[in-house]
């Protein structure tokens, strides 16, 4: 129980060389400090001197590694590696260069590499073109073979021991269990008793605990916490997205307390804010947008439904299972009002909002390759979509597999407007969107549709029916007729003639026809009535499931035409859990052709013994909180991302984030609260040489704002910013349909938007430039980790934007509007604009700033003063310091 | 030492990137990794390190060392939308005209002839239609590419792939694959520029970066809708300050970033922000400066048939800006056309188009050439697809779209010249000889420019990525 890999985790491979020296490592603490201390009990003198044999020895390895990392492990690289490392096409000879395996055991020609006897040393035979020669395309300068004949000749020291994955199928790392689909580990916190780490005023939290032993491990020194000031800045832009609150500010600089601090982190969470940012890290890899993208760039004009859903979720603190299950099945699941009905159906339109290539490409199947795509990076931390056209080339996802779940979505049909022709009323709207009506509106509406849409066929054939009788009549068939029926009335036994008679009869199936035409019009007219009575429908984006359900063939390579066998619907297999059991504990029947079998795979994804939904959901939480994944690739846990450098904290959080009914606000509190959380970002020279990315959280991570949060700061700077939600859902709404490039009304674009940057229109062509230009990530591809760049064109949005310079007067404004000397006013721009009070260079460096633009007058008119601090609030706009969070 | 070349294989591209400041914002720069590496926490996923670092990598365009000697160093695509037709332009079918009348594969469908006479052009003998008579003279130059064939024969799927390689998904554009490459020798100036881009056929994504990091983004000035010489470049002039105004300003933000910059050392985010308000500064001024065609001389702008009321005038100008962008180090410029797209009334609509293009790109070549910048510019032409070589208008005067058979061309850095490779079947119906699919182009488009389209790659979402997915051959025919 105590053992770190009795888990059955398949340990991160390169722990064992982490610390060589230590095999230690896969005990817990508590199991080691007992051994340790029945060590030191029996051995102390031995144990003491071996300790300073080992210290001397590893300095030695150290500067040998250091000599290979920097001499010899590129040379490999560069001209080695492209014949003799995996991934080669064909490794040469056999050879491997690329792991200490590799040379040790050597290829055809036996061993490559005999330690300290370079004389016996293929490789160095053949890098002096003996009787080999290596590289093949010309001979190495002399001074790096020298440096080989050394290594060898220091017992050529490669710490290289696991050779790396060979990127191909059937690889030893194919056969390795991949440990995300491992089951979670029940495991506890490890006691810590270093009295140096306790602190009376702000006990650790188990977090800590798991953290500080690995500190502990790897010799690592914790930062000290931040200033509160700082830390201020950084729990307010990670729970709510905006700078703090003037009144958060003083409160923090009296009282830096743990029950203030923790009031503080009550009143952000349950704050409207909340929602708005944890719901921008979803869309983000909910791949969210109002527009089809791609070739025709239709609008979705509903589309912002989903995005307050996903709001109201994170405000209404959701269960992260029960927010998933909405996502992909909220049109399945019971309802007690039409509300929640109304709610669970605008959730599907996370299945909605992909990109479409409405103009060629495979639609259906795209379709359902873009929900799992989402699907599997969201929710499962998987690249499932790369098995459409062959099995997974690295992780135990076979074709069948993918097909088994396409067979689930090609089951379900995909509303998301995207029609090319612009839909002008319900009943278009009706053909595009997803209607949101309870079942029986729904079902009044359609029979009324199909009345009406019956009774036009029919007036379209009276018509034509009409037209073509009166084709036939003369042209003075009127007054004819007229006549004729005059002299009939005058006279009682008048013989028409055979014409004459003809005429009339032509004459009277006319007049019937014309008369069932007229009693179809308003018959027309009576049942559109009937239908506006009904209300206007509500319409989103969101699926519902198909007529018809059925599983889906394999199509060989992805090709849509070259059908293979049948995937019958159902869910991964490489996810030990067992589906059977998983239906029965949800009450489910199984998939059959009556349904398109989504509620089942919510239910699979959210069981509770899936190794992958609740690590993914809760490493992400972490990953925004702290800048760094517990798996540092956020979306994906397959082969190819990176093993968890805290596997057991990683366990504790999903176990902890389950029992407490996978609530997201519970676990950001408990982050937050942590003491590793709270830690500096400042340098520490020590552990800098020992971990310089920070993995072990020996530190704070600085991170660059997000475009929503640097939009948001600049307008609230600005007293510009509105908090309330835009009452008209989204300037896309505004615009109405349409489709970029094809006389779209733009104009709502260009106008002052004061909301939030998460009520930005995303419209996939057509991106705002104040999200486009700060690493707003391409919202057709699924991902949690945004890029961030440093390039002019943000520099130049600072500089010139009429955006920022609007923001920039405001704020000089408002600044002169709060009254003060200048030595005040500038510490208020601080304020303002840092969330932090000037130091006195800073003071000294704007006055004299502004010394220099009022020259030469002694007393500057309001103008010239208000220009001049609009620079200087422009200035503090446009620091580096702006766009960071400490 | 050289750490870059430690990089995983498929990280090539970044064989000088910009570790030159380093890359402390997200933690580490090549010492530190490389520390990371011997000392022990390193071994703990480095690949993922340098993954993360170049995905956050702070840095700015710096150019990066290519993958082998590079032919040429700039790229200038002359987009013809729409779909010119090779019998027209550069593909001479005698047996089309012969036949012309007769049914064509369809019953509904006539063939339809040329509708230019054709003559053989310069010492190279390369047959040009007189629709082109201004390119006709550069024939030397050009190395026509007539077996192109692609997937889609719609405009906008077809030029999402003439653009980023699929027509499907979001990718990053050929001009962002190749900024992510070769980085840019200008930092003044924005590395990969689209003039006049067109907002519907796929929009900003046919010059996006997808996932790629948005410093790989083209920029766009102007759109089809307008003449270039109205174009507005966004956030290139300050509405409030003078230039030394903003200068001063420009100080202060400077003095207190480097104030914060003192207080902590190992920042590099500081470090590349003031850098990149220098550059940005520095943009303000050079950019308007090679947008502005006020010093070239009079016989220039005559000769690109630059002029007011011209027809050719703004494509005039979008060609003399791609050669001056080129000439202050730009790395890549795609300049636009109208439609090409004649179902109808082919003759007055082909006509109207040559008569906008034809004369500004014979005279973008012989000015490149001239300035001895052909050698290093790769100059290429053409549309989404071509033309069929039948119609169902009965007045034989159209065609339609073309995905089977069509013609590029290409001319300047490392290709033959007056050199035809490929052709179309007799008739003109598909590619049958010297085949190049539109992933074959961009494979030799990314070679001729030093780059191995197998080894451009990037990691997204657990695998590598690339412009030419698993496709693609370098037409080494075309090579010079």
């Amino acid at each position: 129980m105590l053992f770190g890999d009795g888990r059955g985790y398949n340990r991160p491979l390169q722990t064992p060389l982490l610390f060589p020296a230590f095999p230690s490592v896969v005990l817990t603490l508590t199991m080691r400090r007992i051994l340790l201390l029945a060590l030191v009990i029996l051995f102390w003198p031995i144990a003491t001197g071996r300790a300073q044999e080992e210290r001397r020895s590893s300095s030695k390895t150290t500067a040998d590694i250091e000599f290979f990392e920097k001499r010899i492990r590129p040379v490999l690289v560069a001209h080695c590696y492209e014949c003799h490392a995996a991934g080669a096409d064909d490794v040469g000879g056999n050879l491997r260069l690329d792991s200490r395996t590799g040379w040790l055991e050597g290829g055809d020609l036996g061993p490559a590499v005999v330690p300290e006897k370079p004389g016996q040393s293929l490789l160095i035979d053949a890098l002096e073109y003996g009787s080999l020669e290596m590289p093949p395309d010309r001979k190495l300068p002399e001074h790096i073979i020298a440096d080989f004949r050394r290594w060898v000749a220091s017992g050529a020291p490669d710490p290289r021991t696991q050779p790396r994955p060979d990127p191909k199928p059937d690889s030893a790392t194919a056969a390795r269990p991949l440990w995300s689909l491992q089951p979670l580990a029940s495991v506890t916190p490890p006691e810590l008793e270093n009295p140096n780490w306790i602190d009376a005023d702000w006990p650790l939290s188990p977090i800590d605990r798991f953290v500080i032993a690995r500190l502990e491990d790897a010799g690592l020194e914790s930062n000290p916490v931040a200033d509160s000031v700082a830390l201020l800045r950084r729990l307010s832009v990670d729970l709510v997205g905006l700078p703090p609150r003037p009144a958060h500010l003083e409160r923090m600089l009296r009282d830096d307390s743990l029950e203030s601090w923790e009031r503080i982190v009550d009143e952000l969470i349950d704050s409207p804010q909340f929602g708005e940012r944890w719901a921008r890290h979803w869309l983000d890899v909910a791949r969210y947008a109002e527009s089809a993208g791609s070739s025709r760039d239709v609008l979705m004009t509903t589309a912002w439904k989903y995005r307050n859903y996903v709001i109201d979720a994170y405000n209404a603190d959701m269960s992260y299972a029960q927010f998933v299950t909405e996502q992909i099945a909220g049109d399945l699941m019971p309802a007690d009002s039409p509300e929640e009905r109304r709610r669970q159906q605008i959730a599907t339109g996370f299945l909605a909002v992909g990109q479409k290539s409405l103009n060629g490409g495979n639609l259906p199947l795209d379709i359902a390759d873009d929900q799992i795509d989402v699907l599997g990076k969201s929710v499962l931390g998987l690249t499932v979509s790369c098995a459409r056209c062959h099995d997974h080339k690295f992780d135990p996802i076979p074709t069948q597999d993918y097909y088994s779940l396409a067979g689930i979505f090609l089951s379900t049909e995909t509303r998301y407007g995207g029609g090319t022709k612009r839909p002008k009323n319900t009943s278009d709207m009706a053909k595009e969107y997803l209607p949101l009506a309870d079942d029986q509106l729904l079902i009044e509406f359609a029979k009324l549709d199909k009345r009406i849409s019956q009774a036009q066929q029919k007036r379209g054939k009276s018509a034509k029916q009409v037209q073509a009788l009166k084709r036939k009549l003369p042209k003075d068939w009127q007054q004819r007729s007229a006549e004729l029926n005059e002299k009939s009335d005058a006279t009682e036994e008048t013989v028409l003639s055979a014409d004459d008679q003809s005429l009339l009869e032509q004459v009277s199936k006319f007049r019937e026809a014309s008369a069932s035409m007229q009693q179809l019009d308003s018959e027309l007219v009576e049942l559109r009535e009937k239908q506006s009575e009904l209300g206007s429908l509500e319409f989103a984006v969101g699926v519902r499931e198909s007529k018809t359900a059925s599983d889906a063939k394999v199509r060989v390579r992805g090709e849509k035409n070259q059908l293979g066998e049948i995937a019958p619907r159902g869910f991964l297999t490489c996810i030990p859990i067992d589906q059977q059991q998983v239906l029965e504990a949800a009450q489910l029947p199984p998939i059959d052709d009556r349904q398109s079998g989504r509620l089942q795979l919510a239910a699979w994804l959210t069981a509770t013994d899936n190794p992958l939904t609740a690590r993914v959901a809760v490493n992400r939480i972490w990953f925004h909180l702290t800048g760094r994944g517990l798996v540092p690739t956020i979306d994906n846990f397959g082969v190819n991302g990176t093993a968890p450098t805290h596997p057991e904290l990683l366990d504790y959080l999903a176990q902890r984030f389950m029992q407490n009914d996978w609530s997201t606000k519970r676990l950001v509190r408990d982050i937050v609260l942590s003491r590793t959380y709270r830690l500096s970002t400042d340098h520490n020279e020590h552990s800098f040489q020992i971990d310089p990315a920070g993995q072990l959280y020996w530190r704070g991570q600085r991170r660059r704002l997000e475009a929503e949060v640097l939009h948001d700061a600049l307008l609230m700077a600005g007293d510009e910013l509105l908090l309330r939600r835009p009452d008209f859902g989204s300037t896309v709404a505004q615009i109405g349909e349409g489709e970029v490039g094809r006389n779209l009304n733009t104009k709502p674009l260009d106008e002052v938007f004061p909301y939030r940057g998460v009520y930005l229109p995303i419209i996939r062509g057509l991106l705002p430039e104040s999200l486009r230009l700060f690493d707003y990530p391409d919202p057709s591809n699924p991902r949690s980790q945004r890029d961030a760049t440093n390039v002019p064109a943000q520099s130049l949005f600072f500089m010139n934007s009429p955006l920022v310079i609007r923001q920039a007067e405001q704020a000089a404004s408002a600044l002169f509007a709060e009254g003060g000397d200048r030595q005040e006013r500038i510490q208020a721009a601080f304020r303002r604009i840092l969330s932090r009070p000037a130091a006195k260079p800073e003071v000294q460096r704007i006055a004299a700033f502004l010394d220099h633009s009022l020259e030469p007058t002694a007393q500057p008119n309001h103008h010239r003063l208000q220009a001049a601090w609009t620079s200087v609030c422009q200035s503090l706009f446009a620091t580096a310091e702006f766009r960071v969070q400490p | 030492m050289n750490l870059q070349t430690a990089l995983p294989k498929q990280r090539e591209p970044k064989v000088t990137a910009t570790a030159s400041s380093g890359d402390r914002w997200s933690g580490f720069n090549r010492r530190q990794l490389l520390q990371a590496a011997t000392c022990g926490i390193g071994s703990l996923a480095l690949a993922d390190l340098l993954r993360s670092a170049q995905a956050r990598e702070t840095g700015i365009l710096d150019p990066r060392a290519s993958h082998h000697r590079p032919r040429a160093k700039h790229l200038i695509f002359c987009h013809m939308r729409g779909g010119p037709s090779h019998m027209e332009t550069f593909e001479r079918k005698p047996e089309l005209d012969r036949r012309a009348g007769q049914k064509g594969r369809s019953k509904s469908r006539t063939l339809t002839g040329s509708h230019w006479k054709w003559r053989q052009r310069g010492e190279s003998g390369l047959w040009v239609s007189e629709l082109l008579p201004h390119l006709a003279r550069q024939a030397d130059e050009l190395c026509v590419l007539s077996g192109m064939h692609t997937d889609i024969s719609n405009h906008t799927p077809a030029m999402l792939h003439l653009h980023t390689g699929n027509f499907v998904f979001s990718r990053p554009s050929l001009g962002a694959w190749i900024l992510y490459g070769l980085g840019t020798e200008n930092q003044n100036l924005p590395g990969f520029i689209s003039l006049c881009p067109p907002s519907i056929n796929g929009g900003a994504a046919n010059y996006g970066n997808a996932f790629l990091p948005a410093k790989y983004q083209g920029t766009a000035i102007g759109n089809v809708k307008i003449n270039v010489r109205d174009a507005e470049i966004g956030n290139i002039r300050n509405p409030r300050l003078d230039l030394p105004q903003q200068r001063r300003q420009l100080d202060l933000i400077q003095a207190l970033n480097r104030q914060a910059a003192q207080l902590d050392p190992q920042d590099a985010h500081i470090e590349g922000v003031i850098k990149s308000y220098e550059l940005a500064f520095r943009m303000q001024s050079d950019l308007p400066k090679v947008m502005d065609l006020t010093d070239e001389t009079q016989a220039t702008l005559d000769s690109y048939g630059i002029g007011e009321g011209k027809r050719s005038d703004s494509f005039g100008r979008q060609c003399l800006l791609a050669r001056r962008m080129i000439e202050a180090g730009v790395r890549h410029v795609e300049v636009c056309d109208e439609f090409w797209d004649q179902h109808n009334k082919l003759k007055s609509g082909h006509e109207a188009r040559a008569a906008a293009t034809d004369q500004p790109m014979g005279a973008l070549i012989a000015d490149l050439k001239q300035r001895g910048l052909l050698d290093e510019t790769l100059v290429l032409w053409g549309g989404e697809f071509g033309r069929t070589p039948d119609t169902n208008k009965a007045n034989l005067d159209g065609r339609d779209h073309n995905a089977k058979g069509y013609t590029m061309f290409l001319a300047g850095g490392g290709v033959r010249g007056g050199f035809q490779h490929g052709a179309t079947d007799e008739l003109g119906y598909e590619a049958v000889q010297g085949r190049v699919h539109l992933h074959d182009l961009h494979a030799t488009l990314l070679h001729i420019l030093g780059l191995d389209h197998t080894r451009l790659t990037y990691q997204y979402a657990g695998r590598e990525f690339r412009l030419t997915d698993v496709h693609g051959r370098v037409v080494n025919e075309v090579l010079s």
